[in-house]
């Protein structure tokens, strides 16, 4: 058999030999289930996030077209000029052209294999005209935003918004996990009992009082009771402690929950029963068995913590004057910031599904059942 | 069959408090457990089979109790231990135990090979490398093939026969001196069952333990059983060799009990069934608390509780029929002669 199959690629042309020996290895690697699992996601992926920037962009351009222009300058232009400037402006932007030929352009813009040039500054001439006094030349273009800085660009907006929210809600997870999962363990081991009947309280009157409550509860206790500043400073430590600390009191609550039920659902289990029936002590049970399986369907939420950790808290920075993004999105859509709220859609759009991909391999690794080929 | 008790059960009582309503489960149970043997206790659910057993090893549910008697093993009484940790000697080590659901008594998110590994490495004092060994020993021994490769492997990979099978190999790993059976078959095929039924037989000869088998399935007892102890509403009402409790039988729940066997049933006719439903146990039960659903009953049956009657030196039934005053009561039609039926059975089924 073997010199048969010799024979048989000896007498293959040795241009086609070279190339079956060149792609075999290729196309194994992408036949391994692991690596054809996150290939077939990534894609399912990029097809999804196709659809939503263009459900996106068109539902943005149902709102008046004279919404995009550049509001600010609009005031300062005098009165006989306002129309003809309206006028420019629609041109220059390209929104008077047929919305395909728009939708296209947008596609254009996000290609980041296309080098694009972007006006990054202008000014009025004399005549009330905006001309451009900079350009630079992009990949990734989201455009530039209608009411932050005089138009800055969205990309830059994100880089400078998203790292203060992401060290803020990074430290607020550390804090909520390291108190939450103690608590849930405790609670469950201990079903019943005088901890576990006060943290179902705990979660119950959490769950039940609004957040913004309890912000500014905390706000005050800051100030009143640790004279902390009131107003975030980055530098300053002692001003990152309370909004971390508002932040965490609010999901300990529900982290500790679950982390409770899915002990619960462990404990009553007949493999644990048969485990005691082994003889293994009970904190054996609790870590060697219990824990590791409650700790699967926790895990799985991880990574979407870790990565919506940029989109930061509304209320506990607009509390603390954070320059965070938590308020970004609500801001532009408020303020009809088109070119930004499409942007961060996209952008949260593309998080959310990197999130649950990782979610999924996360519990693929954790979780032997799981298996990525199909039949069995 | 040796004479020389292993396990000895006094008087016992268990309480459970169930919505702050108390209810006996076991009632004043006194049974002996001979070294070796294996003791089928059957009885129709809610009986108080398994939670009889599970004073043993401690394993009652939080709102249960040992409320009376003696439980003596090893010059210890099982009924007097306080602390889990005095249970940790006993449990797994001395006697263990395996359950009905073989689906679930492995963790499914760990290795066959580390469940097993680690019984031997807690009770045994074994190295890692020791305990592969003899985890892989074990599971050849309880008929796992290729037993090196599928160490490695996850319950889920394993067929509900053969987790059994591990099950059972994880029971033995700590070589007990008891092991107790809960249902251990009822959710397996009937093919697997008989296997099951057989390694659990063949092992307790090779390895010299005691099998307390729980079932309710009177055909299983009747392929391993040494001795029956026939349990009802929380008490033991007949106990006996094997034979004499299935050919002999003389209280009229055992009688019932074997009547219903579907086997005895004829083709087109009804299969028997026991009118009624046991006594509530949360309040206490006056006289035979079979009496009720017994249509052979005497009027004594509804006041007075009867005494165990002793019918040969191995065979104790509790029911007035025993009593010398009582009226001669025959057995059911369907149980007499049960030995020539059931070998007719065997003749047709052609078992062995």
């Amino acid at each position: 058999m073997d010199e048969l199959a010799q024979k048989k690629v000896k007498n293959k042309n040795p241009i086609l030999n070279f190339l079956i020996r060149f792609f075999k290895p290729i196309y194994n690697f992408f036949r391994k289930p692991l690596v054809k699992y996150i290939f077939i996601r990534t894609f399912d992926a990029c097809i999804t996030l196709f659809l939503i920037v263009t459900a996106v962009f068109l539902l943005l351009r149902m709102v008046p077209k004279e919404r995009f222009i550049d509001w600010d300058r609009f005031q300062k232009v005098p009165a006989e000029r306002k129309e003809q400037f309206k006028i420019d402006q629609l041109e220059k932007y390209g929104l008077n052209d047929p919305i395909h030929e728009q939708l296209f352009n947008y596609y254009n813009d996000l290609n980041p294999f296309v080098e694009k040039e972007l006006c990054v500054k202008d000014k009025f001439d004399e005549d009330y005209n905006v001309v451009c006094t900079k350009y630079e030349s992009v990949r990734f273009n989201l455009g530039k935003s209608l009411r932050y800085k005089n138009g800055a660009k969205v990309t830059d907006l994100i880089a400078e918004r998203f790292p203060v929210s992401f060290k803020l809600s990074m430290l607020s997870l550390v804090v909520t996990y390291a108190l939450a999962v103690p608590l849930g363990v405790y609670m469950a081991k201990n079903k019943g009992g005088l901890i576990d009947k006060l943290g179902n309280g705990f979660i119950v009157f959490t769950n039940a009082v609004p957040s913004l409550i309890f912000y500014y509860v905390w706000l005050i206790v800051g100030m009143k009771v640790f004279n902390f500043p009131s107003i975030f400073e980055p530098e300053d430590f002692r001003s990152w402690i309370i909004p971390v600390w508002a932040l965490s009191f609010v999901s300990i609550a529900g982290t500790a929950m679950w982390v409770r039920r899915y002990m619960v659902d462990e404990i009553n289990s007949d493999y644990v029963k048969f485990a005691r029936s082994k003889g293994l002590s009970e904190s054996a049970i609790m870590f060697k068995h219990v824990f590791r399986n409650a700790v699967v369907p926790l895990i799985r939420t991880i990574p979407s913590a870790l990565i919506f950790a940029v989109v930061g808290s509304y209320f506990v920075e607009m509390l603390w004057n954070i320059p965070g993004s938590g308020g970004l999105l609500v801001q532009a859509l408020t303020k009809v910031d088109n070119p930004l709220v499409q942007g961060l859609t996209i952008i949260y759009a593309a998080m959310s599904m990197v999130a649950s991909l990782l979610g999924d391999l996360v519990t693929v690794f954790f979780d032997p059942r799981i298996s990525l080929t199909k039949n069995k | 069959m040796s004479q020389e008790k292993i396990i000895e059960m006094r008087n016992v009582e268990v309480k459970f408090m169930v919505r702050d309503r108390e209810l006996t489960a076991i009632r004043d149970v006194s049974l002996d457990v001979y070294k070796g043997e294996i003791l089928a206790i059957v009885g129709e659910s809610g009986s108080g089979k398994s939670v009889l057993t599970k004073t043993l090893t401690g394993m009652l549910e939080a709102n249960g109790r040992i409320s009376g008697g003696e439980i003596w093993y090893e010059g210890q009484d099982l009924s007097k231990i306080g602390s889990n940790k005095d249970w940790l000697n006993i449990r797994g080590k001395k006697i263990a135990t395996i359950f009905q659901d073989q689906s679930t008594s492995l963790n499914p998110l760990k290795r066959i090979g580390s469940q097993i590994t680690e019984v031997l490495e807690l009770h045994r004092g074994m190295s890692k490398a020791e305990a592969k060994v003899e985890a892989i020993r074990l599971l050849e021994r309880v008929g796992i093939p290729n037993a090196t490769a599928r160490f490695r492997d996850y319950p889920f990979q394993y067929s509900g026969g053969m987790r059994q099978r591990v099950v059972i190999a994880i029971a033995l790993a700590c070589q007990p001196d008891i092991l107790i059976c809960d249902e251990p078959t009822t959710a397996l095929d009937v093919t697997i069952q008989a296997q099951i039924l057989d390694l659990i037989k063949e092992l307790s000869v090779e390895n010299n333990f005691t099998v307390l088998f729980i079932t309710h399935d009177l055909g299983v007892v009747a392929n391993i059983a040494d001795r029956v102890a026939v349990m009802y509403a929380g008490q033991i009402i007949e106990y006996g060799t094997s034979d004499e409790v299935f050919y002999d039988a003389r209280h009229p729940y055992t009688w019932a009990l074997l009547s219903s066997l579907p086997q005895l049933g004829t083709k087109g006719k009804d299969l028997f069934a026991i009118i009624g439903t046991p006594p509530s146990l949360f309040h206490k039960v006056e006289g035979d608390a079979f009496a009720p659903r017994n249509p052979l009953a005497l009027e004594i049956d509804f006041v007075e509780e009867p005494p165990m009657f002793k019918v040969s030196e191995t065979h104790y039934a509790k029911t007035w029929l025993l009593d010398e005053r009582a009226p001669q009561m025959n057995k059911p039609e369907a149980i007499v002669n049960l030995s020539e039926k059931v070998k007719k059975l065997r003749g047709d089924l052609n078992v062995k």
